[in-house]
């Protein structure tokens, strides 16, 4: 499959979710994130990795007001390591998708500012990234936890704002460990139903 | 709000931890060592049979120009950038030459068809040389290179195939075939010089072959390389294969049986698996070399921090290839197009070269 039939698939259905919104009640959101990722090959001692993404979010409330699943298509990139012993880790960019659950409680509510909720999500993703200066592909799982704070203001009930922190295992087949963490910040748009949103 | 307080105090507790350098090597102190080869004469010019072949076209000159000029030069480079040196040259006229930590060139012999008896850049020498000058001087924690610049090989007769660089006395006269031909088990084989190198107590092994099928040098468990083993078709992009082949990579990490590891040594190679690499008059270098040699004297710092890494010098390199040879649609002397891709290893660390 070429990527333009790619992206004409993901057209088809970011317009799909978006034509049937008010049964699916979904949100449609994005995100950037800042990460620090520890990373420790064989023969070679753990250095942090500074790095960044965007995310394309795509939430869809379940049965429960406080349980959802969240999908995501992220945009990445990790800086090499510093050069100290000199030895480094390579850096990389690229893609990964990630599924997750969500599972929020309510925090505190008032008419006048809106809903804070708070509570986690959980899932994995799958990551293609490449060496950077290199034509490098290489793929790994990344189970992630998030902790994450929500708001919706009460004047904008159709807009959650999110914080979250992640912590995120690369399951890196080439090295000892890789685990990251980091903050991001988000908005999500409700399209349908606003009672059923995370 | 209380929690949420306390989630924005836990983050930024973790954001002035993390800007810390927890992990600070710079007590690390890694000393660099380097092994030179270069064969530009293969068989003596005076060879009368070679000579009557050559002349009437039935048979191709074996010898290069320039890879004596490769070695030259960069062991001169790297020896002033630090390194401890040993290089080995068979120049034009099939003298060669060994430089040690003096870096005078010393003549020590003429051209052998013997690869065992020559005194250069031979076959035998690479493991004593190792062993002579570096395993028993080179931690844990220093840095070896190894250079060759001359030809290269492929056996497509082996499943899976096998690549060789050609060292002295590798090439010599098959009647069989009224041809000069590299005899295989004069040349080095991909795992072999991984066998060599596992002389060194040393991690950190980088491996640059300025040779035909050197590609073949790269054994990536993990990595899918998108650009192809042979680029005269031009070159790829990311596909649905791509994918396929990193998930397959991901889920056996067993994808490539030839070739050197890349957690034994990373490799720089001029060319890809299935291609050739060539040498220009106007460089009087490898096309590869020449580039590469730029890059080392300041310009690969692509990040600009004062050091170069193998990775930076790779990609400035394939950048020179790419932007001022096989831009110009180059053709080799038998009328097909000589363009080539420099390719390197994969694995998650790069060294600082210097």
């Amino acid at each position: 499959m070429s990527w333009s039939r790619l992206s004409r698939l993901l057209l088809f259905l970011i317009c799909s979710f978006w034509a049937t919104a008010g049964a699916h009640a979904f949100s449609i959101g994005g995100s950037a994130g800042g990460t620090a990722t520890i990373s420790a090959g064989q023969g070679f001692g753990p250095k942090l990795q500074y790095g960044g993404g965007l995310t394309l979010d795509f939430y869809f409330p379940l049965t429960a007001s406080w349980a959802g699943i969240e999908t995501s298509v992220v945009a990445f990139t990790v800086q090499p390591s510093d050069i100290s012993g000199d030895f480094l880790y390579r850096g990389y960019s690229g893609g990964a998708v990630t599924v997750m659950g969500v599972f929020t409680g309510t925090i505190a509510a008032s008419p006048r500012l809106g809903e804070i909720r708070g509570g986690v999500r959980a899932g994995i993703g799958a990551a293609l990234p490449s060496y950077w200066y290199t034509t490098l592909a290489f793929f790994y799982l990344e189970p992630r936890v998030e902790g994450l704070a929500t708001w919706t203001p009460a004047a904008l009930p159709q807009f959650t704002f999110a914080l979250a922190l992640p912590v995120a295992m690369q399951l890196r087949r080439d090295l000892d460990y890789s685990v990251s963490t980091g903050l991001s910040i988000g908005v999500l748009y409700t399209v349908g139903k606003v009672s059923q949103r995370q | 709000m209380k929690t949420l307080v306390r989630i924005l105090a836990a983050a930024a507790l973790m954001a002035a931890l993390l800007s810390c350098k927890l992990f600070d090597y710079s007590n690390i102190t890694s000393k660099k060592f380097a092994l030179v080869y270069g064969v530009t004469a293969y068989v003596s010019p005076t060879d009368s049979t070679y000579v009557a072949n050559v002349t009437n076209g039935t048979s191709a000159d074996p010898n290069l120009s320039y890879p004596d000029a490769d070695a030259q030069s960069l062991a001169t480079l790297l020896r002033g950038e630090g390194y401890t040196v040993v290089a080995r040259w068979v120049d034009a006229s099939g003298k060669e030459y060994l430089t040690t930590s003096a870096g005078t060139p010393v003549p020590v012999g003429t051209l052998s068809s013997d690869a065992s008896g020559a005194n250069g850049p031979s076959k035998a020498n690479i493991p004593l040389d190792i062993a002579n000058y570096f395993a028993g001087v080179m931690g844990s924690d220093d840095t070896f290179l190894f250079y060759f610049s001359g030809h290269g090989t492929q056996d497509t007769t082996s499943s899976p195939l096998h690549e060789f660089f050609v060292p002295e006395g590798a090439v010599q006269w098959d009647s069989s075939q009224d041809e000069y031909a590299a005899y295989k088990n004069d040349c080095v084989r991909d795992d072999e010089m991984g066998g060599y190198l596992n002389a060194l107590k040393t991690p950190r092994k980088i491996v640059v072959l300025d040779t035909c099928n050197s590609g073949g040098f790269i054994g990536n468990q993990l990595e899918s390389d998108w650009t192809p083993s042979d680029s005269v078709s031009g070159p790829t992009f990311v596909s649905p294969g791509t994918l396929i082949e990193a998930i397959s990579n991901y889920a056996d990490m067993s994808s490539s049986s030839t070739g050197l590891s890349p957690y034994g040594a990373m490799v720089l190679s001029a060319s890809g698996r299935d291609e050739s690499s060539y040498e220009w008059d106007n460089w009087k270098h490898g096309v590869m070399t020449y580039w590469l040699l730029q890059g080392l004297e300041g310009s690969a710092d692509l990040n600009k921090d004062g050091h170069i890494t193998a990775l930076e010098a790779f990609a400035y390199a394939k950048s020179g290839v790419d932007n001022n040879w096989n831009d110009t649609d180059p053709v080799a002397s038998d009328g097909t197009s000589a363009v080539f891709e420099p390719h390197v290893s994969g694995g998650p660390v790069d060294f600082v070269l210097f």
